[in-house]
């Protein structure tokens, strides 16, 4: 039986009259890469703001590790090992790459009440920070500040910030956002060199990279999951294709 | 007593409405084209030294009251296109800083033109008497400026709920991205709002001439006041402003006039003679941190985009 | 616009390559040794003036280190320089003297309101995190004044501190000079001995110090969290920062840094008034900052010393009705031309100094020939047949004449 990092229990969240999140449940174990799909406004990104914290839902718990923290603030969540990288890259343009991880990692290195000793010289935090970059592919890009980095490098950042915490989880909303196809399968690399060392919940919409990294995959439709299984499985699944093709499939 | 505090609920109507008329120009030049303009107290001062200028030329008040808007209407629209619009694009820091170089130029202008003292400003007798209402008598100006206060509000109102240059100014202070990828005309309309908001800070400048001193720097201390409005009211919200100002006015003048005795009911005398003053100048910097406590957005905020 | 703010001004660099630290060192050593000289050419009124310039960098210094590595906006900075004075005042009028004391009160005090303050404000943010920061000062501003046994709205003199150490046979008070003559042994020295170069050393060492901490401060692991905090406080919640506590902390830090500069300030002009606190004086110290350029802690000493220099070259040349009308469209046109400041400008390889000195000299040159011609106006008054107020025609349209260039330079790099 393997281990459940992630357990998500009956969440649900409404905005007025619109149900993004309906009555959900899923699991996610550990050392998976688990991905979600659904179409357009099925509500992947309202599921990520309330598991990372920044979303509260109306109903539901979300246990971590076996710990609830449905009530948590995202930073302490954080904390805990679940770590999440962006849909829209949001990273600290006027850092250096380097500076960016650094500061990932500073943020689980105890507190930073230091005033004194600059924090750009500490081998304690440019290290991993490096270590973190090389993972992704980056580390001849350390030194440049992000706002100069082409699309595809800082989507590629947002992985090296979220994996330089040494994470229970990662939470990666759609990593392959707005990039071309070589930009994609660079990244497809990237995330398959984590596979089986670190547990990955992943919302994408490129299938081909769905397909090539995905352990299971469920399939959300307006906020409910409809299916649930491994790539062939889901591939198989009639309602799957309706829910993307219409009912002409 | 009765005359009193019959009189003081209205002067604090009246000083809300005065408020009123110099935040709705800000409200929408902040909600919509999202600049601090420092310089709209310059507007409303502005506005009182041309409407004292043309009562010395022509002793008429009336004529003040003409000339001054059109001509607060003009310099607003000039200023927003020949200077200010450069600083849409820019962060409110510059903007503050561009708008303070702004006060500092008028501030000096006006003294370099008109002097030092105050200017001279009087109410003809037709319209300045006590008159009866209700059983207590009250000064017939300021119920004139209640009035007006009134009725440009229900203008506004109307204006802006039920005519499609108010539809787009509803839609520009919730999201003003949005309207402009519309393909509406957005630089006529800010130099539009711009022009309007001038024109009301002109009229209240012009209004409020004869029962105050005209003097260089009379605009700082109502910008204060009408910031304190808008963030109460909600920024972009005309309602908002129309509400927090009368709010602000009330608690203002009230506090002013009864804060030593509300505080004698439960303080020994020597306290209240100086705590007195103190918390009533306080009250509304109170007020605003309590509504700012509760809705950090302020009463009714416009904003969604 | 992702990039479009981007700061990419290199770090300063401790070696002679650098002209930014060229200048600053040459500026430290000259302002080090400004008393001897000011003294020995009888201008004590220069000395006098110039260690207001140093008290004001520190309170300039502090706003840039919540401001401009921050974010924070505070509008209501001046409150701290005004708590710092009223410690000194306070103590004074009871009869105490000692600096120590009065010194220790004034970081103490400007500290817990600070933390008090700070601790409600930061929960909003933008335009609201303004507001409420102004509206504390002004509630602050209103109380000075209503209280009367410290002189209410009129304010009231004070005597300066004493930090002599009697036990150790140290006698010392923030009166003394150190170079100048003894008013009461030599009758031909004209000196006011209130001019002393006591003042102007713990102004100067205040600063030096300042700006260290601060330095130091904005590069450590806690600076690095504040910077984020200004750059994404999104992304830092995310990763794990609780950011409130740290901003806060930093909030408390600036404010302590001001009310020693007030502290400073009411020593300097031996006379306490809750104007001091005023808005508008935040607003001051905030043009002092975004002139010598945020984010950058010597742009703000550049900044102070940059404005009261200009306001009282202007106030000599033009007279005291001149002088705001022109600073005000100079700051107008300092905005749109060198938005980040004048730290920025200063090139930071040796090989452009030559181009800048030159581009330095002219702008003087310009501005001084401007106000010049203002000075001299009333000839040309005269053959312009007597049209009044002439030179605030030219000042306006001047400005507006460059506010609508920088307009069709934005216009035309796509910005309008």
């Amino acid at each position: 039986m393997a281990e459940i990092i992630l357990g998500i229990e009956r969440l649900t969240k409404r905005f007025g009259g619109l149900t993004a999140t309906n009555d959900l449940s899923l699991n996610v174990e550990k050392g998976e890469v688990h991905a979600i799909i659904g179409p357009n406004g099925a509500g992947k990104t309202t599921l990520i703001a309330q598991l990372s914290g920044l979303l509260a839902p109306d109903s539901g718990r979300i246990l971590f590790k076996g710990q609830d923290i449905t009530a948590l603030p995202a930073h302490t969540r954080s904390a805990l090992g679940l770590a999440r990288s962006f849909q829209v890259t949001s990273i600290f343009l006027n850092f250096t790459a380097e500076d960016n991880v650094a500061l990932a990692v500073q943020a689980h290195a105890g507190h930073s009440f230091r005033f004194v000793k600059p924090a750009r010289a500490q081998a304690a935090l440019r290290e991993p920070a490096r270590q973190a970059l090389a993972s992704v592919g980056l580390e001849h890009r350390a030194a440049v500040v992000a706002a100069d980095l082409s699309h595809g490098e800082q989507r590629q950042l947002e992985i090296a910030m979220a994996i330089a915490t040494n994470p229970t989880l990662l939470l990666l909303d759609e990593p392959m956002a707005g990039m071309g196809p070589e930009e994609s399968t660079r990244m497809v690399e990237v995330l398959k060199k984590f596979k089986g060392t670190h547990t990955l919940l992943l919302i994408e919409h490129d299938m081909d990279a769905v397909f090539k990294l995905a352990d299971r995959i469920t399939v959300l439709v307006y906020g409910t999951a409809i299916a649930t299984g491994t790539p062939d499985a889901i591939r198989a699944n009639p309602e799957v294709k309706r829910a993307y093709l219409g009912d002409e499939a | 007593m009765g005359q009193l505090i019959f009189e003081t609920i209205l002067n604090g109507v009246q000083f809300g409405v005065f408020l009123f008329l110099i935040s709705a120009g800000l409200t929408l030049v902040f909600g919509i084209m999202n600049m601090v303009n420092l310089a709209h107290g310059s507007l409303f001062m502005m506005g009182a030294y041309i409407g004292s200028y043309v009562f010395q030329q022509t002793d008429s008040f009336a004529l003040a009251v003409v000339v001054a808007i059109p001509f607060s209407l003009v310099l607003g629209i000039a200023l927003e296109f020949l200077a200010l619009r450069t600083l849409y694009a820019r962060d409110h820091l510059d903007q503050v800083l561009a708008t303070f170089g702004f006060i500092l130029f008028f501030n000096q202008l006006v003294l370099r033109v008109f002097g030092a003292t105050s200017q001279e400003f009087r109410l003809p007798d037709l319209i300045n008497f006590p008159m009866p209402l209700f059983g207590f008598t009250y000064p017939s100006y300021r119920l004139i400026v209640i009035v007006v206060g009134l009725a440009v509000g229900l203008a506004l109102y109307l204006v802006i709920a039920k005519t499609r240059m108010g539809m787009l100014i509803r839609a520009g202070a919730s999201n003003r991205a949005m309207v402009g990828a519309l393909g509406v005309n957005i630089r006529m309309l800010f130099t539009l709002i711009f022009g309007i908001g001038a024109a009301l800070a002109g009229l209240a400048g012009v209004m409020i001439g004869p029962i105050e001193s005209v003097e260089s720097g009379m605009g700082e201390n109502k910008l204060i006041l009408a910031f304190v409005v808008i963030v109460i009211g909600g920024i972009g919200s005309i309602r908002g402003a129309f509400i927090a100002s009368i709010l602000v006015g009330l608690v203002e003048v009230i506090g002013r006039v009864f804060m030593k005795d509300i505080l004698r009911t439960f303080l020994p005398e020597e306290f209240a003679q100086t705590a007195g003053p103190a918390l009533a100048s306080m009250s509304i910097y109170i007020l605003m941190a309590a509504v700012l406590f509760f809705r950090p957005q302020g009463l009714f905020p416009a904003r969604t985009g | 616009m992702a990039g479009a703010n981007v700061v990419r001004t290199p770090e300063l660099r401790v070696s002679l390559g650098d002209p930014r630290f060229v200048l600053l060192a040459i500026g430290a050593v000259v302002l080090a040794l400004f008393p001897y000289f000011g003294h020995a050419w009888g201008q004590t009124y220069l000395v006098s003036l110039v260690a207001k310039m140093l008290i004001f960098a520190i309170a300039a210094v502090s706003l840039d280190l919540i401001l401009g590595y921050g974010g924070m906006v505070s509008f209501g900075h001046a409150a701290y320089i005004g708590l710092g004075a009223y410690a000194v005042a306070v103590f004074s009028k009871y009869g105490v003297d000692n600096g120590y004391l009065q010194l220790v009160a004034a970081i103490l005090g400007s500290s817990l309101i600070a933390l008090f303050i700070g601790a409600i404000s930061l929960r909003t943010s933008g335009v609201y995190f303004i507001m409420i920061t102004l509206a504390f000062t002004q509630m602050l501003y209103y109380l000075g004044i209503s209280l009367e046994p410290f002189g209410g709205d009129d304010g009231m003199n004070t005597k300066r501190s004493d930090f002599s150490l009697r036990a150790l046979g140290l006698d010392f008070t923030l009166n003394d000079n150190l170079f100048v003559c003894e008013k009461r042994v030599d009758k031909a020295c004209k000196v006011d001995d209130r001019d002393g170069a006591a003042i102007y050393y713990a102004a100067y060492i205040a600063l030096i110090a300042s700006v260290w901490f601060t330095r130091r401060l904005v590069a450590s692991r806690f600076g690095m969290v504040i910077r984020g905090a200004m750059s994404n406080p999104i992304r830092m919640q995310a990763i794990g920062f609780p950011i409130y506590r740290y901003r806060l902390t930093a909030f408390v830090l600036a404010g302590a840094i001001c009310g020693v500069a007030g502290f400073l300030f009411a020593n300097h002009q031996q006379f306490l008034s809750p104007v001091y606190m005023n808005w508008l004086r935040s607003g001051e110290i905030m043009i002092m900052g975004i002139l010598g350029g945020i984010g950058t802690i010597y742009g703000a000493v550049i900044g102070a010393i940059g404005l009261l220099t200009v306001e009282e070259l202007l106030e000599g040349y033009v007279g005291k009705d001149y002088w705001q009308m022109v600073l005000g469209p100079l700051l107008v046109v300092l905005v749109l031309f060198a938005n980040r400041g004048v730290y920025s400008l200063i090139p930071h390889e040796m090989r452009k100094v030559p181009m800048f000195v030159v581009k330095f000299a002219l702008v003087i040159a310009g501005m001084y020939g401007f106000i010049w011609l203002m000075s001299k106006s009333s000839p040309i008054l005269k053959i312009a047949g007597n049209i009044p107020h002439l030179p605030l025609y030219v000042i306006f349209g001047s400005m507006l004449v460059a506010l609508a260039l920088r307009f069709r330079q934005d216009r035309r790099a796509g910005h309008g």
